[in-house]
């Protein structure tokens, strides 16, 4: 037998309910969208006067929803209404895994907020609205140049905005506008096309960027970029879509005019050449050599040229004041890993290092720094950019093994025999590779990083035995 | 239009006192400032007038930690000039700087002088694309797309500044090569906009 038991407030006194964290959410969307400021990327459209406070309220829509375990059967969507499965059937008939972090409700994690991410989102909320922008797939694209803060750079791809933004690569993006306040995250939460990233399915997403901006019009845009943590396959080079665009240089100045005192000392004449003086002042530029202490990344070697001392990560290093793809030469205090990311945002292969790096040459990174992190350790993602290591895929990935001293049989390694498709290479130090066990048949060495053997003399997937030395071995050249 | 604010004329510090020292100078020695340089200079501060200034402005101290706010993007410490600017009206100075690697031209012009002030115009001009830094925008760029290392990347060399100019490259990643031709498509005062595609 059930027993039912039905209770009442006291007479007189209202009956109180707590108000759903997703309906408050959307309250406090309206409420933020009352006050507004001129946007940042386009000053002509409006945005909450408090954006963080708006995005705020969108990401606490997002997780209540991701905490609810009905919330898809709630809205009675078409598809995915039931999460506790291991497999859902997506618009379609597609069979896709969803990503639960946790056996019993709630089945996800909070997502959380990504400053860069926010960037990239904001931006093209932006857009949309300077454009009046009706509702297409259209909403995706950005334009094809766009010049902030004395960076030009085509802004058409999602890709693109990532780079700029210095945000994470592999990202999604949703879409939507024009509409009102508060008709989103739930409007892409129940389709049956935007709703993954919120849900889990296909891979997790743990961080997320929002962007709200609202048109000359009144209409309002909306924009979220999640992470997608389950990487996607790189794709060939011949698979990569052109053409593509690249902007490089300065444009013309948008105000061309400068107005200055002319207050430095004068030369002996005006007429003839002038020689330069020494500035009085120090521009406003890095030192021009690495300050004392603490970690550092210079673009010239042996810590020369223009250095930048690194305290905490660095999602893009033009922020401060290194070019991209320029890092020469780092130094790094005892005890810490200072880690260099081929990509904006800490994307990419990332190489650890452990002691000063005087000449990167030899290594992958030289030419290839975008981001750099800090740490005690060597953080997940990164390897040991020092140590010999030996990989079965291009990038240092697949299986790989670090051995200490020579292998006249790789076949007895856990790497195998003819897998060999990248290495690291330790500073000042050879590894020759040949094609035969015990050091023999054709041989080729190397002395800086290789992220694939493809197209080398030696080949692909071909080394059966390697040695390791201060030098190269006459018998066994570099070329 | 911004203004800079030159400390030494706006403070009663020793290098205020040079500044006077200095202009004193220029007016004893009867050097060649033009002569809407000579009399008062009003400083910014509204602090009254001194003596007359200099004659030439040191583009690098005056205008490099200004390029930002113009639009302009230059690695830190890359501009150079070929000397100073002559406090003249149609006085100009030839400048280049990098942004990203990238070679600029940097044409500083005098449109004005009114008193202790001068107006710049301050113009871009591309410079051609060296194979190096091609070689490496395009490998870089397709790494984007790709998600992974291009490992071999060369192209044919320079990359003039004209629009419909054009040079060759090939890439190759994990066994795979492919031809590409990158194009000039625009130019807009040193920025050079191209198109990466694949050679005909």
């Amino acid at each position: 037998m059930d027993i039912l038991v039905v209770t009442s407030p006291p007479a007189g006194e209202p009956l109180r309910l707590p108000v759903p964290a997703g309906e408050l959410a959307v309250r406090g969307m309206v409420e933020l969208s009352g006050e507004t400021k001129a946007g940042t990327y386009y000053p002509k459209v409006k945005v909450p006067k408090d954006l963080d406070g708006f995005r705020a309220q969108m990401l606490a829509f997002s997780n209540a929803g991701r905490r609810d375990p009905d919330s898809r059967k709630t809205h009675r969507t078409a598809t995915v209404t039931d999460l506790s499965l291991n497999e859902v059937i997506t618009k379609g008939g597609a069979k896709e895994k969803v990503f639960r972090e946790n056996d019993t409700p709630p089945y996800f994690s909070d997502q959380k907020s990504d400053p860069a991410l926010d960037k990239m989102a904001q931006f093209q909320a932006e857009y949309n609205a300077s454009r009046e922008a009706p509702a297409s797939p259209d909403l995706h694209n950005g334009p094809a140049r766009f010049t902030f803060e004395g960076r030009t750079a085509s802004m058409l791809g999602l890709g693109e905005r990532s780079a700029f933004f210095g945000a994470p690569s592999n990202v999604v993006e949703g879409a939507a506008g024009p509409t009102g306040v508060g008709s989103l995250p739930l409007g892409w939460m129940t389709t049956d096309t935007h709703f993954r990233p919120f849900f889990n399915v296909d891979g997790s997403y743990p961080i997320v960027g929002y962007g709200a901006a609202q048109s000359a019009k009144g209409n309002w845009y909306y924009i979220f970029v999640p992470r997608r943590d389950t990487e996607l396959p790189p794709k060939k080079l011949d698979e990569v879509k052109l053409p593509v665009e690249v902007f490089v240089g300065a444009p013309a100045p948008e105000d061309a005019t400068l107005v200055v005192e002319p207050a430095n000392p004068p030369g002996p004449t005006t007429s003839g050449p002038v020689v330069t003086p020494a500035p009085t002042e120090a521009p406003a530029a890095p030192p021009a050599t690495a300050p004392p202490g603490g970690a550092a990344i210079c673009d010239g070697k042996d810590l020369s040229g223009a250095c930048a001392p690194i305290t905490e990560g660095v999602a893009d290093v033009r922020t401060v004041g290194i070019a991209n793809d320029t890092v020469s030469s780092i130094r790094v205090p005892e005890g810490k890993w200072l880690n260099l990311h081929r990509d904006f945002g800490f994307g990419g292969p990332c190489l650890s290092f452990s002691s000063d790096q005087a000449d990167l040459s030899g290594s992958y990174m030289s030419g290839r720094v975008s981001a750099v992190t800090i740490g005690d350790s060597i953080p997940q993602g990164c390897i040991d950019g020092n140590a010999l290591r030996l990989c079965s895929e291009g990038d240092f990935t697949g299986a790989c093994i670090t051995p200490t001293e020579d292998s006249a049989n790789l076949g007895t390694t856990e790497l195998g025999n003819d897998q060999l498709t990248s290495l690291v290479v330790p500073t000042g130090k050879v590894v020759s590779l040949y094609k035969d066990f015990d050091f023999r048949g054709e041989c080729q060495s190397f002395s800086a990083d290789r992220a694939h053997l493809s197209g080398t003399r030696i080949g692909d997937n071909s080394a059966s035995s390697f040695t390791i030395s201060d030098s190269v071995p006459a018998d066994c050249p570099e070329s | 239009m911004t203004r800079i604010d030159i400390p030494a004329l706006k403070t009663a510090g020793p290098r205020a006192g040079l500044a006077l020292l200095l202009g004193g100078l220029i007016l004893l020695t009867g050097c060649s400032a033009p002569d809407n340089q000579a009399g008062g200079v009003n400083t910014p501060g509204g602090g009254g007038s001194v003596a007359s200034a200099a004659s030439t402005i040191d583009v690098i101290t005056q205008v490099e930690g200004r390029l930002g706010e113009m639009g302009i993007g230059a690695d830190p410490g890359s501009l150079i000039c070929d000397g100073e600017l002559a406090v003249a009206v149609d006085a100009s100075v030839g400048c280049e700087f990098t942004a990203d690697q990238q070679p600029v031209g940097l044409v500083v012009s005098v449109a004005k002088v009114d008193g202790g002030e001068a107006t710049l115009k301050v113009e871009t001009e591309a410079r051609p694309m060296p194979q190096v830094i091609l070689e490496n925008r395009v490998r870089t760029r397709v790494e984007r797309e790709m998600g992974s290392s291009v490992e071999f990347a060369a192209c044919t060399g320079d990359l003039a500044a004209e629009v419909g100019a054009s040079a060759g490259c090939t890439l190759t990643a994990a066994g795979t090569t492919r031809e590409l031709e990158v194009k000039v498509d625009s130019i807009d005062g040193g920025l050079i906009g191209v198109s990466i595609g694949d050679a005909a």
